[in-house]
């Protein structure tokens, strides 16, 4: 990425400082603590109560320096334990000193928290040092009327800038709705007893937090789906790892490329179920486009070929033309065509259907007084009531001079008083002079835009295989797998395009799509369409300058 | 007639539609030629004038994306370069070592999917190396991204670090001015400022330093702080006080509670014995960042303002830091072996931490803590040797000054030492709290005996 040759480099150079100025060195063995023996980790748990109380447990997890800082203030005899009475009188100052850090607002009042307890002690840390772990736990009540609904808000100002685990849980008791929660409702850490162990995933740094709740029936939540979620996610990259290993197979037997192949078209359409790669545009394009069956089958085959030649593209210029071309850079610039490429397609469109829109609510009078091809030329506002019976009677005229192939049938005619109420409308009309067929160029841009970005899984089997000379097999597994990428879109594509022609002709029964309502969004569906693919655009875009 | 009259309303209003349309169309489209124009412009989508904290915001944000990527697609290698990058950003900001660890982690996966065509993966990796001191492993890591890119200026920048750690100046140099060539920009211009200064060249370092924060415009707030940061040391080492305090506080205000450039201010309060306003500083770096030099610096100012228990704190925090480097399995840091030195304490373990760092990476800054170990270990003619090395390439610390002169007094060298000690007060007056009085009373002893 460009953001990456210019900052990279940046920060490499700022680290030469390090040889001037001397820096610590980060510590090589993994620490007990998410943040290093500098960080200061806090955790506050509030419990909402039936009965009004606002239960607050805060932790505060200090390392082996910040400990060490102040360990004068606890252990005051030096003996590296707390006692009793040393315990009280920290306790005592230090969590009035907390607690008037922690802000609780409901409804926009102030929530005084009073302390309720607590406890400090000292633990074994690395280099023979000691960490420390503060718990200070205090209620408060909640302002009447908190009942019927309430809006609340926490803050945590202790320790401002100081590095750490920060995050805020928020519970609701029994008898306790919780809604539009900032918080997370589980702490992962049993009181900041256990950190995970990912190493990629940053610690939360949450100092504030924002909910509502009113008094109702408990509803637990079941952390079950969270870990369905997980195992799936798990299975998914174990499959990723296990496509990018087939290209380092040392025999290749016919039986074991073959095998291949359909697994490597098997990742690519699992890929393709994953977020991103264009699923919602191809969507929206075809279903306001009214594509066909053929449309969805070429895009396919687009996405296929572009992918395709996007990772061989790639994995080219990555062994030739590295001097000119950094990979990470090409790989932003072509997210970055490939989100321009949706802007302008559904800038493209709006601006189309914008103006079929405009026409063919013309078009809907017209057609329905007969007078499109009677008074050829004639446009006429769409929305004048006054003229509904001028039309009227033209039709009924344009109907008597014979030419009723061309003309609604007299009972729609005649019943022409309230244009758009009349559902009946919508077969002949309304989408009839809408674009009918998705332009070519649509389905072109369209398919280049899903497959152009690279997927870096295929781009890693494609760098593989020409690393151990193996590019032809390389380029043939990405194509499998582009294929079974494309095939997914494809598959959703011709879901869409048939469902929603079943959809049609159910829904020319359908009493409500009669109304005037329905009537109108569906004429003005096609432009919200194109305003949605415009969005994605604009996300897409954005995503990738990221 | 009254169907023609419709007709041109009807007209009218698709027209004004249509303008409608084409000027959110234009708005879009200009909004999107103004980002890219941006892009294209600075290589950086950072916008002069975007806060820290702004900046910060934003790097978060990136954060969690990339990490969100990284998780559900295990080989993507892209986002893993992009969040060591991002990682080492952070750290540099927020002082946070654990976020080095989690850069050497999302480098070192990177490396691992794709080992051939991963400059990124690999300098990236390579700039972790750097900061835990493994020069040797930095310039392997170099040496194999090198020709991956034969045009690209970071593998070169990291070639040149390496060497510089290994005290191979002319080598760095050279890596450094093929990196210059190929992208004159704040990388570049800084190593070699640098470099400038480490070899004693003082026209180029300040000049350099100065190139280096116009270049720096358009990057990274913090990286523009650190230029100024560097060039306020710089001036500073020359005995420039008010110089090196204003580009301090230049930083600052780029950086709020930049901790480099609170202590950076603090050495110049102190060195102007304003001692209050030091402590104040020097407090408000070490509570955000405890780095064990600061540490020392914040003891020996209590101890120069003669607040002797509050020294003795902070000495004793500098150590409670060097058991966790050991514990860790830190043995090479320069910081703790020179503190340990100047305040005689553990001076045995100084000597093997002085040792172990300068056959790790023999820099003229190791060649000093040796000498000044090794003449605290009381052994005076290898102190003496390895106190020519540091003063070899004519680096203006006049630490280095004032340690050789103390050690050619120790091997009986009195006009020798004398000669030092003028070129370390000539060159930097006050250069540390308790030290430069010393200086000074042993100069004036020295040539009242002359």
């Amino acid at each position: 990425m460009s953001r990456l040759r210019t900052i990279a480099p940046a920060i490499v150079a700022t680290l030469i400082a390090f040889a001037l100025v001397t820096v610590i060195s980060g510590p090589k063995a993994a620490s007990a603590h998410p943040l290093g023996n500098f960080s200061i980790n806090r955790l506050l748990i509030a419990n909402l109560q039936e009965s009004g109380v606002l239960s607050v447990e805060y932790v505060v997890d200090s390392a082996e320096i910040p400990t060490f800082q102040r360990i004068s203030a606890v252990d005051t005899n030096g003996d590296r334990e707390v006692s009793d009475a040393e315990a009280i009188a920290f306790l005592a100052k230090e969590s009035t000193k907390l607690l008037n850090n922690l802000y609780v607002e409901v409804d926009g009042e102030g929530v005084a928290l009073a302390s309720a307890g607590g406890s400090v002690e000292l633990l074994e840390g690395q280099g023979g040092l000691l960490t420390m772990r503060i718990v200070v736990e205090a209620t408060g009540a909640l302002p009447e009327g908190w009942s019927d609904g309430a809006k609340a808000s926490i803050r945590d100002e202790n320790y401002e800038g100081q590095a750490g685990w920060r995050e805020i849980i928020v519970r609701p008791g029994a008898g306790i709705d919780l809604f539009k929660t900032s918080a997370q409702t589980e702490d992962v850490t049993s009181g900041l007893t256990v950190y995970p162990e990912d190493l990629l995933k940053s610690p939360p740094s949450v100092s504030q937090a924002t909910f509502e709740f009113k008094s109702g029936t408990t509803i637990l939540s079941s952390p079950s789906r969270r870990a369905r979620t997980s195992v799936a996610r798990d299975e998914a990259q174990r499959s990723l790892g296990r496509f990018a290993s087939l290209v380092d197979e040392r025999r290749l037997t016919p039986a074991f490329v073959a095998l291949a192949l359909l697994l490597a078209m098997g990742w690519g359409a699992m890929h393709a179920l994953g977020p991103g790669h264009g699923k919602t545009v191809v969507a929206a394009y075809l279903v306001g486009e009214r594509g066909n069956g053929r449309h969805a089958v070429y895009l396919g085959l687009i996405v296929t070929a572009t992918h395709t030649i996007s990772v061989f593209t790639l994995g080219l210029i990555a062994l030739f033309a590295a001097d000119i071309f950094d990979a990470d850079d090409v790989y932003y610039w072509l997210s970055l065509a490939s989100g321009v490429l949706v802007l302008v397609l559904g800038g493209m469109l709006l601006q189309s259907r914008v103006r079929a829109l405009l026409r063919g609510r013309r078009y809907v009078k017209h057609t329905l007084s007969g007078h499109e091809h009677a008074h050829d030329g004639h446009v006429h506002a769409a929305h004048e009531h006054g003229h509904s019976h001028s039309h009227d009677m033209e039709a009924r005229r344009a109907f008597l001079k014979g030419n009723s192939m061309l003309v609604a049938p007299p009972a729609h005619a005649h019943d022409g008083h309230s244009h758009n109420a009349d559902g009946g409308h919508d077969h002949h009309h309304g989408h009839s002079h809408v674009p009918t067929a998705p332009g070519w160029r649509g389905i072109v841009a369209l398919g280049v835009s899903g497959g152009l970005v690279p997927c870096p899984t295929a781009l890693v089997v494609m760098l593989g295989a020409i690393a151990i000379d193996r590019a032809v097999y390389g380029l043939v597994l990405v194509t499998a797998f582009s294929f079974g990428l494309a095939a997914v879109l494809t598959g959703i594509g011709l879901l869409l395009v048939y469902g929603r022609r079943f959809l049609d002709r159910r829904a020319a029964g359908l009493a409500f799509l009669k109304s005037g309502w329905a009537q109108r969004f569906i004429a003005v569906s096609p432009v919200l369409s194109a305003l949605a693919i415009l969005a994605l655009g604009v996300m897409l875009t954005g995503r990738a300058m990221l | 007639m009254a169907a023609q009259r419709l007709t041109r309303n009807a007209h009218g209003l698709e027209g004004r539609l249509l303008i409608l349309w084409s000027g959110v169309l234009l708005a879009l489209g200009l909004s999107l030629a103004a980002a890219l124009s941006g892009l294209l412009l600075d290589g950086d989508a950072t916008v002069p004038g975007v806060s820290a904290a702004e900046e910060a915001a934003a790097r978060e944000q990136r954060i969690a994306f990339f990490e969100g990527r990284a998780a559900v697609d295990p080989i993507d290698f892209l986002s893993l370069n992009n969040l060591a990058a991002e990682y080492l950003q952070r750290a540099r900001e927020t002082g946070d070592v654990a976020d080095y660890a989690r850069a050497e982690q999302a480098a070192s996966r990177s490396v691992e999917i794709l080992p051939v065509d991963n400059y990124a993966g690999l300098t990236l990796l390579a700039s972790v190396r750097l900061v835990q001191h493994d020069f040797a492993a930095v310039e392997n890591l170099a040496q194999r991204a090198l020709p991956l890119k034969p045009l690209g200026a970071t593998a070169y920048g990291l070639l040149g670090d390496a060497q510089l750690g290994l005290g191979r100046y002319d080598e760095a140099f050279e890596n450094y001015d093929k990196m210059r060539g190929i992208d004159a920009g704040l990388p570049a211009l800084s190593r070699l400022a640098n470099h400038a200064f480490i070899t004693g060249d003082r026209f180029d370092s300040i000049d350099l330093w100065k190139q280096s924060i116009a270049k720096a415009r358009g990057l990274p707030v913090e990286n523009q702080a650190w230029a100024h940061v560097q060039l306020g040391v710089t001036y500073f080492a020359y005995g420039h006080h008010g110089d090196a305090a204003k580009e301090h506080e230049r930083a600052l205000k780029l950086f709020p509670d930049y901790v480099h450039a609170l202590a950076g201010l603090a050495q110049t309060q102190a060195a102007q014995e304003r001692y209050d306003e030091a402590i104040d500083l020097y407090t408000r770096a070490v509570s955000k960042l405890p780095q064990p030099q600061y540490v020392a610096a914040l003891g020996d100012t209590y101890a120069a303002a003669g607040r002797n228990a509050e020294a003795q704190q902070q000495y004793a925090l500098v150590e409670a830091i060097a058991a966790l480097y050991e514990a860790n399995g830190v043995n090479t840091d320069l910081q703790i072996s020179m503190f340990y030195a100047d305040h005689d304490r553990n001076v045995g373990q100084a000597l093997t931490m002085a040792q172990a760092a300068y056959e790790a990476g023999p820099s003229v800054y190791a060649a000093d803590a040796l000498a000044w170990a090794l003449f605290k270990n009381d052994r005076y003619p290898e102190a003496a040797a390895m106190s020519e090395v540091a003063l070899a390439q004519g680096t203006p610390e006049a630490s280095f000054l004032y340690h050789a002169a103390l050690i050619r007094l120790a091997n009986g060298d009195e006009a020798g030492a004398s000669d030092y000690l003028a070129q370390a007060l000539d060159l930097n007056p006050n250069f540390a709290p308790v030290h430069a009085e010393t200086a000074r009373e042993l100069l004036a002893g020295l040539e009242t005996k002359q």
